[in-house]
């Protein structure tokens, strides 16, 4: 019999919203409900049990039994058999798959158990502060995060945090890439910020990283060294942790640590967070350990944001940005000018997109000189023999272009331009340099510049044209939209302005400077205290 | 080196690098096959591989006095099968803990203890091959219910093997299955073979 029409009649009255996401849910693949040897219904997904195949019953009233007193928050459905013997209290459930809470509703009557506690399939963490929690564990493993974050939103989002004046920090950088030197600006910004900052070394192991990494050898030899070394590197951050107790451990997009780690980092009473700056869509590992940080920033609002909701993240925008110190005007050498400047100049690597927009761009008459790697048919304009130039190389490119062509990567030929819901670092840099770019209108760039008064944007290959052909013999304008973009990212956009939003987010306000400042109320209760004792001093030493 | 076997001198030189080679040479040279190794003292100490580390990693020459006692291997297996049913009873609790903790606990924390009851169990199978050949039992002579200790012994590798296959596809749930509900219920059934064995022994 299907008990489907029930089930959801009773899944609505409580929690019309989930009923709605469970409406709207395909099961998962290879989930099936089978009979247990017992004869009642037993759940799996592909080769795992969710419930016990022999007395799926009898399992559910042991792990009832161990739940704690006080209104609850469970995480996971599976088929109720755990909820039967705590009706009666104040009961949340919080499945993460609404499809496999559909083929639950199809396979026994269900009706008493939801009409007697609030089902959600998304976090919601009002309604889970303060539960104590019970953890359906085949369902803990198939959603490690949620697991992890259900704990964190039952206590209330952690403890609440009191900012010191000169918080310590650990910053985890990844072992290579472009964001090992971000989280290098991450920690000098930090320093100038007050705080004191440790970097694990982690791009010491490199050549090891590396031998790996272009080893061709099968994934599962790979595998041997790989598991290791990311247990390896996450010690050698708790061991770092330990030494500088910090308060706060930032940790940078691709660095090596693993839910594990992350937890024992939490143990040790930090709070800890990500800045995720890469494309989600390229980068899936996100899922595994965004719940896992007490906070996790990102760099592309949209999708990911929902995905980070359903993941039960704490998660905030944070977007990219320039580090005043490394990326500044410069006053070049002529030597160096000639070596690093052109008309139009691309700096990057040669992503699918931009290889073909750069490429009809030849074709219409608009030579763009070309640095960095992976340029393949384009390869014999790229300068530098096309390897990865370093950042202060960068930097001189940026400067000495009379026009720095800015165009968002794809792995996507197809995308073209303004494809992307993200603004990367070179439109941040750029500016920074007093350099003047042509950008491409992605999403989110108006929220962080002004198009048109601040930066030259395009929307299409053919507005760049028109825009490359416009300010090429337009220096003036060119320098007027420069200085623009650059007053804009030291006023808003520097890493110094993403660290402090950051250590807002995760450890509270900055004390009042007043109080810290000799001439705030506590200086001025000294004065007067000292101001009092002098005539007493005085008369002492008469 | 001084040596002795069950309190008298052995006038031999033992050879030998490690402890564990020293206890191989002196069961070659001082004992005979119906006897066995019951208790060994090193320095004085009774050996404990827990604080010493393992006998082949002892260095013979931290061994300045080496005492050891046997037991004919006949009163040590009737020894045994005195106390399998207590062993057996103890593996049995084990079995219940895992179990549980497999459902509602880290995979990890189970799996120490699971391999604990794995080698115990391994322990108790070798111990029962001994038996049978020391004791000269019949392990074909089937029990009330018409079953043989070798069918016994099948059933016990059969769930055993559908431990791994539970393991090897990651199916915790399933693996807290048999061990509860199966491998519980066997070792219950060995329990009340093991009367049968010890009578078998000593007639």
């Amino acid at each position: 019999m299907d008990h489907w029409r029930e089930n959801m009649a009773a899944l609505e009255r409580t929690s019309p919203q989930a009923a709605a996401e469970v409406r709207a849910a395909a099961p998962p693949d290879g989930a099936a409900v089978e009979p247990s040897r017992r004869g009642e219904p037993a759940l799996r997904i592909g080769a795992a049990r969710l419930t016990s195949s022999v007395d799926p019953a009898a399992e559910g009233r042991a792990l009832a039994a161990s739940a704690p007193e006080g209104p609850l928050a469970v995480l996971g459905f599976a088929l109720g058999h755990h909820l039967e013997p705590l009706l009666g209290r104040d009961l949340v459930v919080w499945e993460p798959d609404p499809g496999l809470l559909r083929l639950a509703l199809s396979s026994r009557d269900l009706t008493a158990v939801l009409g007697g506690l609030r089902v959600i399939t998304r976090p919601e963490p009002e309604l889970l502060a303060g539960r104590a929690t019970l953890v359906h564990r085949p369902t803990a493993r198939l959603h490690p995060g949620p697991a992890q974050a259900l704990a964190r939103l039952a206590a209330g989002g952690g403890p609440a945090r009191q900012r010191p004046a000169r918080p310590r920090v650990l910053v985890v950088p990844p072992v290579l890439g472009g964001t090992l030197p971000m989280a290098y600006w991450c920690a000098e910004a930090l320093e100038h910020l007050g705080c004191r900052v440790a970097t694990v070394p982690l791009e010491a192991v490199r050549p090891l990283y590396d031998l790996v990494r272009r080893s061709r050898r099968p994934e599962e030899e790979l595998d041997r060294v790989r598991r290791p070394m990311v247990r390896f590197l996450g010690e050698a951050a708790l061991l770092a942790a330990r030494e500088h107790q910090p308060h706060l451990v930032l940790a940078l997009a691709q660095a090596p640590l693993d839910r594990a780690a992350i937890a024992e980092l939490g143990k040790l009473g930090a709070a800890t967070a990500m800045w995720f700056v890469e494309n989600h869509r390229h980068m899936g590992y996100y899922r595994e350990i965004a719940a896992s940080y007490d906070h996790f920033f990102h760099i592309q609002p949209g999708p990911l944001e929902e995905e980070l909701e359903r993941l039960g993240a704490r998660h905030a925008f944070l977007p990219l940005a320039a580090h005043p110190p490394v990326h500044r005007p410069l006053c070049l050498e002529p030597d160096e000018l000639r070596r690093w400047s052109a008309e139009i100049g691309f700096m990057g690597c040669g992503y699918p997109n931009r290889r073909e927009v750069l490429a009809r761009l030849a074709g219409r008459g608009l030579e763009v000189a070309l640095w960095g790697t992976s340029w393949g048919p384009l390869a014999s304009r790229v300068r530098e023999g096309g390897r990865r130039l370093e950042t202060r190389e960068v930097v001189k490119v940026y400067n000495a272009c009379q026009m720095v062509l800015n165009l968002h990567s794809s792995p996507e030929a197809g995308d073209g331009v303004a494809a992307q819901d993200f603004v990367n670092p070179r439109t941040f840099e750029v500016a920074a340099c007093g350099g003047f770019q042509l950008v491409d209108r992605v999403r989110g760039l108006e929220g962080l510049f002004q198009p048109g008064a601040e930066i030259a944007a395009y929307a299409s290959e053919e507005e760049l044209v028109e825009l490359a052909r416009h300010y090429r013999d337009r220096p003036e304008e060119r320098a007027g939209l420069a200085a623009k973009a650059r007053r804009r990212v030291l006023a808003e956009h520097t890493y110094y302005h993403r660290m402090e939003s950051l250590l807002e987010a995760c450890l509270g306000r900055a004390p009042a400077e007043e109080a810290l400042d000799p001439a705030g109320p506590a200086g001025r209760a000294a004065q007067t205290l000292l101001d009092s004792l002098a005539p007493a001093e005085g008369a002492r030493a008469l | 080196m001084e040596v002795l076997v069950d309190g008298k001198p052995f006038a031999g030189e033992l050879a030998g690098a490690s402890l564990q080679e020293l206890l191989e040479d002196l069961c070659a040279r001082a004992m005979d096959q119906s006897e066995s190794l019951r208790e060994v003292r090193v320095n004085g100490a009774q050996f404990d591989a827990q604080s010493l580390g393992p006998a082949d990693q002892l260095p013979a020459s931290r061994v300045e006095r080496l005492e050891v006692d046997t037991i004919p291997v006949r009163e040590m297996a009737v020894h045994f099968l005195s106390n399998a049913e207590a062993y057996l009873h103890a593996i049995d609790q084990g079995v219940g803990r895992v179990a549980e903790l497999f459902r509602v606990s880290d995979e990890q924390e189970a799996s120490e203890q699971y391999l604990m009851v794995l080698e115990s169990l391994q322990l108790f199978v070798q111990m029962l091959s001994g038996c049978r050949d020391v004791l000269e039992l019949d392990f074909e002579a089937a029990d009330h219910n018409g079953v043989t200790i070798s069918q016994h012994l099948d059933r016990l590798a059969a769930l055993v093997r559908d431990l791994l296959s539970a393991q090897e596809q990651e199916d915790w749930v399933l693996l807290a299955d048999v061990l509860q509900y199966d491998l519980a219920a066997e070792l219950k059934t060995w329990r009340g073979l093991i009367p049968g064995l010890k009578e078998q022994a000593l007639s």
